[in-house]
C-alpha cells in the first residue's frame, strides 16, 4: 500500500551531527537526562543560541530568515537535540509547523512579519486545535469568528493548548462559516496574539502536578484581517496538511530515548539476557520507525502529504515510547517513585507522562481510523 | 541511481507479469504434493532472473526481485539459487546452472582432506532448502579460521526428506566422503552470508505481508455480516490499520538495509539484516493474526490460499537465525555503544548525567 523510497542520510551530515554534538557539547544548560525534554524543558537563552546557529527554520527561505538546508539536514539537528533531551519546547511548534504552514499558505506580509523572529528562536508558539467538545472529532470545534468592521472577532475557547502560557501566539481553529453539512467546510485558522488582554490563559496540571497544557478563552478578541492565515473557509485543509508534519517527526518515537539509553546501559552489565532479548527488538524498533520517518521527511520535502504514512509513525512511535516503558519497569531494580537514582527517576516519569504519548497530536484510534481509510475500508 | 531504479521497476514488473500469468494456487498445491515447477524454473532461468550473474542480473536487483517471490508465494528456492550464484560467482567459480541451494548449517563433526584437484568431506548440513530438487548445492565448510565454499553436484549427497511450516522441502543433506572437485575459499565470511540470506527472508517477507494484506482488505470489503461489510466495522478497522503499520515498518527497514547492498557497506548490511531479522516477528505475528482472525474459518481451510502465504511467513521468523541468533549478534555489534550512537551508526553523541 504504501510506496516510498528509502532515505539515505547524505554523507554531509556526519559532520552536521558532529557539530550539533559539539554545539550541545558546549551550549547546552547543565542537567539531568529528561524525558519529553521537547515539550516541556526550555530555555529562552538556549533557544536563541539555536536560532543563531542556524538550527531553527532549517529548511526555510533565506529572505525569511531561513537558511535553505535540506529538510534531511534539518531532521538530523532535531534527533540530535532530542537524544540529548535539550530544551527545546519554547520554539518547537514554531519551527515544526506554524513556521511550514505560514510559509506555505501566509501573505508575504504575514511571512516577513513572524518568520525571522521565528528562526531567531524568540517567537514561540502554540497550536489552538482541541476543544472542550471537539477532541477527537476536531470538526467539531465552535470557537467563532465574525465580521466586526474591517475585521473579525473571535469568542470561544480551546484547551489542551501545551505551553500557551509560554508563547507569543497561538495559530487558532476557528469556525468562520455556519455549520453546514459538510462540517469540515467554513473552518479558518486566525493568528491569536496571546498577549491580548482579552485572552485568558488558565493552566491544568498533568497528572503529575507538572503545568504543560492550558485552557485558552477568547473574549470578544479582535482579529484583524492580517491575521487570518490564506483564505478564509481554507482551515480544514491547512491543518491536514499541518498533521503530517505534527505526526511524522522523531520526537513521536523519541520521547523517552534517554530512558532507553539508561536502560540499556544498565541491562548490558547487569541483565545480559534482559539486553538480549528485550532491550535489541526496542532498538530494532527504533531503527526501523527512524527509517520511515525519514523516509517522510523526504516526501514532504517533495511537497507530498504523507498523510496516512505520517499516522503510522505516530501510531507505531508512541506505542513503542510506551513499551520502553514497561521493558524498563520489568528490568528497574528500584520502586518507581523512591528515586535515588536517575535510572529509576526516568522510568518514573515516563510512566506518569505516559498516557499523552497515545493521545497528544491525534489519538492512536483517530491515526487507525486515518491508516484504515487509506486502505479504502471507508 | 535513477536509471538503475528504471532497471530496477522493469524486472519487478516483467516478473510480475510472469507470475501473474503463470503463478496459480493449483502450481503451489502441486508443489505442496512433491511436484518440483520445473516449468516455472525455467521461465525463471529464460528471464535472467534464476541466477545472479556478472552479464546479467545484478546483486540488488536480485534481493529487490524477491520481494515478487514473497507476493507470489513462490514454491521455489529462487532466494538460495540467486544468492549462492552470487557467492559462487564471487569465489570464481563457474555458475554451474540449473538448480542451486545453499547449505549453511553444517553439524560437526566434518571431515574434510584437501588436495590441490579435490576435496574429500564427510558431514550433514540441516534445512537446506529444496535440496531434494537441487542440481547443485553451495555448502560452507568452516575450516579453521577458513571457510570453504563447495559446488557439490547432486550424486555427491545423500538427502533425508524435511518439511518447514509452509511444507517446502528443508532437508537434511549428507557428504560421505564425498570427492569435490569444484571449491574454494570463500570471499565472504559466515556473517556476511547469513547477513544476505537474512536479507533475502526479510525481503521475501515484505511481499508476503503485501499479499496478506491485500487479500485480507479485499475479503473484508466483500464479506457482509450484520448488513454490512467487514471492513466497516470500527475493530476490523483497527486491525487493518495495524497490518498496514507493520507491512510498512518492514518495508521501510529492508529497504534501507538494500541501501547498504547497494552501496556494498557490509558492515551496514549486516546491521540492517540483524536489526530486520529482530523486528520480522512482530510484523509477521500482527500480520497473520489479524489476516486470520478477519477471514474466520474459511481462512483456516486448505481450500483458501490464504495458507500459501501465512505458513510461509511464520517460516521466514525462524529461516537463517531466529530473533534471539540475531538480537545476539545485534547486541555483538553494538558493544559497549550508547544506544543512540548505535543507532546513528556515529559515536560520540552528548549524554546529559546520569549516575
Amino acid at each position: 500500500m504504501f510506496t516510498f523510497e528509502p532515505a539515505r542520510l547524505p554523507e554531509s551530515t556526519r559532520k552536521l551531527r558532529q557539530e550539533v554534538r559539539e554545539f550541545l557539547k558546549s551550549e547546552q544548560p547543565p542537567g539531568k537526562a529528561q524525558v519529553d525534554a521537547w515539550l516541556g524543558a526550555f530555555s529562552p537563552d538556549f533557544s536563541r543560541k539555536l536560532g543563531k546557529q542556524g538550527y531553527i527554520g532549517m529548511t526555510w527561505p533565506r529572505r525569511y530568515g531561513g537558511h535553505e538546508r535540506s529538510e534531511l539536514e534539518r531532521y538530523v539537528v532535531l534527533e540530535e537535540l532530542l537524544a540529548a533531551a535539550a530544551p527545546v519546547s519554547l520554539h518547537w511548534v514554531a519551527d515544526r509547523q506554524m513556521g511550514p504552514l505560514i510559509l506555505r499558505y501566509g501573505t508575504e506580509e504575514q511571512k516577513q512579519r513572524y518568520l525571522p523572529k521565528m528562526a531567531q528562536g524568540e517567537s514561540y508558539w502554540a497550536i489552538g486545535m482541541s476543544e472542550p467538545g471537539a477532541g477527537s472529532d476536531l470538526a467539531a470545534i465552535t470557537a467563532k469568528l465574525v465580521p466586526d468592521g474591517p475585521g473579525y472577532r473571535l469568542s470561544g475557547q480551546k484547551i489542551w493548548t501545551s505551553g500557551a502560557h509560554r508563547s507569543h501566539y497561538m495559530m487558532t481553529l476557528v469556525r468562520s462559516g455556519e455549520t453546514s453539512s459538510d462540517r469540515h467546510q467554513g473552518l479558518t485558522n486566525v493568528i491569536v496574539d496571546l498577549a491580548d488582554p482579552a485572552v485568558a490563559i488558565r493552566p491544568i496540571r498533568i497528572l503529575n502536578g507538572e503545568h504543560h497544557f492550558n485552557e485558552v478563552f477568547f473574549h470578544d478578541v479582535s482579529i484583524p484581517p492580517e491575521s487570518v492565515l490564506g483564505v478564509v473557509g481554507d482551515g480544514w485543509t491547512q491543518v491536514t496538511e499541518e498533521l503530517a508534519h505534527e505526526r511524522s517527526g522523531p520526537e513521536r518515537f523519541l520521547s523517552t530515548l534517554p530512558l532507553l539509553r539508561s536502560l540499556s546501559t544498565y541491562a548490558r552489565s547487569h541483565d545480559h539476557v534482559a539486553f538480549v532479548r528485550e532491550i535489541m527488538p526496542l532498538i530494532s524498533e527504533l531503527v526501523t520507525i527512524r527509517e520511515l520517518s525519514l523516509a517522510i521527511a523526504v516526501i514532504l520535502s517533495q511537497g507530498g502529504h504523507p498523510v496516512v504514512e505520517a499516522a503510522v509513525v505516530k501510531d507505531m512511535g508512541t506505542k513503542l515510547e510506551r513499551k520502553i516503558t514497561e521493558v524498563a519497569e520489568r528490568i528497574l531494580p528500584q520502586v518507581p517513585g523512591c528515586d535515588q537514582d536517575d535510572f529509576t527517576r526516568l522510568v518514573t516519569d515516563s510512566l506518569l507522562h505516559g498516557p499523552g504519548f497515545t493521545i497528544r497530536g491525534g489519538t492512536n484510534e483517530i491515526l487507525q481510523g486515518i491508516i484504515a481509510r487509506g486502505l479504502g475500508t471507508r | 541511481m535513477s536509471r538503475d531504479n528504471d532497471m530496477r521497476a522493469m524486472i519487478r514488473e516483467t516478473a510480475t507479469r510472469l507470475m501473474k500469468d503463470h503463478m496459480t494456487n493449483t502450481l503451489r498445491r502441486e508443489a505442496e504434493d512433491g511436484k518440483f515447477l520445473g516449468e516455472l524454473w525455467k521461465l525463471l532461468e529464460d528471464n535472467g532472473f534464476a541466477a545472479v550473474e556478472e552479464e546479467g542480473l545484478s546483486y540488488p536487483d536480485a534481493v529487490a526481485l524477491l520481494e515478487v517471490a514473497g507476493y507470489w508465494g513462490v514454491p521455489l528456492p529462487w532466494a538460495q539459487s540467486l544468492l549462492a550464484t552470487k557467492i559462487l560467482g564471487d569465489a570464481g567459480l563457474t555458475s554451474p546452472g540449473g538448480v542451486v541451494s545453499l547449505g549453511l548449517q553444517c553439524q560437526a563433526p566434518v571431515h574434510m582432506a584437501r588436495s590441490q584437484e579435490q576435496m574429500t568431506v564427510s558431514g550433514t548440513w540441516h534445512c537446506v532448502p529444496w535440496a531434494r530438487h537441487a542440481d547443485t548445492i553451495l555448502f560452507t565448510l568452516p575450516n579453521g579460521n577458513d571457510l570453504w565454499v563447495l559446488q557439490t553436484p547432486r550424486d555427491a549427497f545423500h538427502v533425508e526428506f524435511h518439511e518447514n511450516l509452509a511444507g517446502e522441502p528443508a532437508d537434511s543433506v549428507q557428504l560421505q566422503q564425498a570427492s569435490i572437485k569444484t571449491f574454494a575459499l570463500s570471499p565472504y565470511d559466515l556473517r556476511w552470508i547469513q547477513a544476505q540470506a537474512a536479507l533475502m527472508c526479510v525481503m521475501t517477507a515484505v511481499g508476503a505481508i503485501e499479499r496478506v494484506l491485500d487479500m485480507t482488505v479485499a475479503y473484508a470489503k466483500e464479506r457482509t455480516q450484520f448488513g454490512r461489510p467487514l471492513a466497516r466495522f470500527q475493530a476490523i478497522q483497527e486491525k487493518l490499520a495495524e497490518m498496514a503499520g507493520e507491512s510498512a515498518a518492514l518495508r521501510a527497514i529492508a529497504a534501507r538495509t538494500l541501501t547498504a547492498v547497494e552501496e556494498q557497506s557490509w558492515d551496514e548490511v549486516i546491521k540492517y539484516a540483524g536489526v530486520a531479522k529482530v523486528r520480522l516477528p512482530q510484523a509477521v505475528w500482527t500480520v497473520t493474526t489479524h489476516a486470520h482472525q478477519i477471514h474466520g474459518a474459511m481462512g483456516f481451510t486448505q481450500e483458501y490460499p490464504l495458507h500459501y502465504y501465512t505458513r510461509r511467513l511464520w517460516s521466514y521468523r525462524h529461516d537463517y537465525g531466529p530473533e534471539r541468533y540475531w538480537a545476539q549478534e545485534m547486541a555483538q555489534a553494538m558493544g559497549d555503544q550508547d544506544v543512540w550512537d548505535f543507532v546513528t551508526g556515529m559515536p560520540g553523541s552528548l549524554r546529559m548525567p546520569q549516575d
